[in-house]
């Protein structure tokens, strides 16, 4: 399509939601975009990095003497050819707004916004279900930023059937996906696909409904030496808030401890700690410095949690696992 | 006049069957897990392979939201787990014969998910029986004829076995705790009924 001098704005912003629907290819890289209120349309040019662009003045003859800006500032003669604008092996700086003026009379004959980009690389794709099992719900990024506007479109197949995975507002890369079927083992499979005006790149994963269940750590995690004992501490901590149904899918937990003179971490096997005297950890809350943040570092279990307890004193964590049926854990854990 | 505020014997002898029954469940789904493990392993096979087309398998997907009585729920956990034991056997019987003839440690792998299965059953029966509740049919599959099989499909039968078997220990646990919080809420207005008098 092409654009005219008559056009208002109202055709302006039918023809750039028309344009926008179309996939990206070499030909049309380019385009519309209405400034609401102005009359005035801008077009937005997109460019691979790297490349070599030519931008024509308009309708200009090709030996015309017109001016060429650049974010509003004179370019120098040297890269025009004729009335035509080289630009030699874009790169980001190159991005901006350029306009094009008759010699004589500066009348405006053309004006562009250009970004320069990338095509998309192959999207990261990850799906997990720390709410089971209510749903899950799958996140994605780029590894590296194209610079340029994406678009992408997910979808969710349960063998035959397509379920809806519902955007999130923020952040806008996840979306949420509900269970239809429990204890299926038909695999999920996810395929995501970005696009933007200069390519398009896609990746599928697939998964079992188990696969993916993650619980979210322990919360309130408290620990507290117990009066009298110095040599034994208290640790405390409920099950975390999302997950729904802890009576039907009750979560085990995993301790583990490290006195601060210590690099390694001792794993509770019965949730029963005792310091001996040497270790550098007292019955003294006080003398216990600075915080570790939480890793994964999960024995062999079903399906493994994340590492929770990044609070002060720091050398204690927990962490959930699923599908327990031992009588370990439960709504409210404690551990001396 | 006064009643007790103690569960009646056979609330405790209820909970102590679905209890052993959660356990055994989760053994189960502990030792298939292993095994799922080394199954792929001797058959050459890879997880993710497509087992759509292997059919004679006791599905243990649910509809979400599905509500299912106290009997249903009990009776289609017994019925699979009565599929379960004659197609271990077979499993059991075609490595035996055909697959792996010489890994004796890994049918005596089998066997053993297979005698807890046969012992789940058992439970359930029996937790129907307290529970008053009769139990389901018998709908034997029908094999297929064994002769007909290739080594393949024998093969991917199995793995379809092993796996449908893990998702339904997962299942029993959350169904057999559904059952206990059901009867506890029952308890609950048993004893409070039993106060007003």
């Amino acid at each position: 399509m092409t654009w005219s001098k008559l056009l208002t704005p109202n055709h302006c912003r039918s023809l750039w939601l028309s344009s926008s629907t179309s996939p990206p290819a070499e030909e049309s890289r380019t385009s519309w975009r209405c400034c609401w209120g102005t009359g005035r349309y801008t077009h937005v040019q997109y460019e691979r990095l790297g490349a070599d662009v030519t931008m024509q003045c308009g309708a200009m003859d090709g030996d015309a003497a017109v001016t060429w800006t650049a974010n509003g500032t004179d370019m120098d003669e040297s890269q025009f050819n004729g009335s035509r604008l080289v630009l030699r092996s874009v790169d980001l700086t190159h991005s901006g707004q350029y306009a094009c003026y008759e010699g004589s009379s500066w009348h405006l004959k053309y004006q562009t916004y250009l970004k320069v980009g990338t095509s998309p690389k192959e999207p990261v794709l990850m799906c997990r279900s720390n709410n089971y099992p209510k749903g899950f719900y799958c996140s994605w990024h780029l590894p590296s930023p194209t610079y340029i506007p994406n678009a992408f479109n997910i979808t969710v197949m349960h063998g035959p059937r397509e379920l809806v995975c519902e955007k999130d507002a923020f952040p806008k890369n996840r979306c949420h996906i509900r269970y239809l079927q429990l204890f299926s083992t038909v695999k999920y499979k996810v395929t995501l696909t970005v696009t933007n005006a200069l390519g398009r790149n896609a990746t599928t994963i697939t998964f079992d409904e188990f696969a993916i269940v993650k619980p979210d750590p322990p919360e309130n995690v408290v620990a507290k030496p117990v009066s009298n004992n110095p040599r034994r501490l208290e640790v405390r901590w409920q099950n975390p808030s999302s997950w729904p149904d802890p009576e039907s899918f009750p979560l085990k937990f995993f301790l583990r401890y490290r006195p601060l003179i210590l690099d390694q971490w001792q794993h509770v096997s019965d949730l029963s700690i005792a310091f001996t005297e040497g270790q550098g950890v007292g019955g003294k809350a006080g003398g216990l410095l600075g915080c570790r943040g939480p890793s994964l570092q999960p024995p062999p279990c079903l399906n493994s949690g994340v590492w929770g307890g990044n609070f002060c004193p720091p050398f204690l964590s927990l962490y959930p696992a699923h599908f327990s049926t031992g009588k370990q854990g439960g709504k409210e854990g404690r551990g001396v | 006049m006064m009643a007790s505020a103690e569960q009646t014997p056979v609330t405790l002898q209820h909970h102590n069957l679905c209890s052993r029954a959660i356990l055994l469940a989760g053994k189960i789904r502990s030792d298939v897990a292993s095994l799922l493990e080394s199954y792929v392993e001797r058959q050459g096979l890879d997880r993710t392979i497509s087992l759509d087309s292997v059919d004679g398998v006791p599905r243990a997907a649910v509809e979400q939201g599905d509500e299912l009585t106290e009997a249903e729920r009990l009776g289609a956990n017994l019925q699979a787990y009565w599929a379960f034991q004659v197609l271990l056997g077979e499993v059991l019987e075609e490595q035996r014969s055909h697959l792996t003839p010489l890994d004796t440690d890994f049918h005596a792998s089998i066997q053993s998910v297979l005698l807890q299965v046969a012992a789940l059953a058992y439970q359930l029966e029996e937790l129907l029986a307290l529970l008053g509740h009769g139990r389901p049919a018998w709908e034997a599959a029908g094999p297929e004829d064994p002769g007909h099989r290739s080594l393949f499909e024998m093969k991917l039968r199995g793995l379809k076995v092993l796996q449908e078997l893990a998702h339904w220990t997962v299942r029993s646990v959350r169904d057999l705790r559904q059952v206990t919080k059901h009867s506890r809420g029952s308890g609950t207005a048993h004893r409070g009924q039993a106060q007003k008098e």
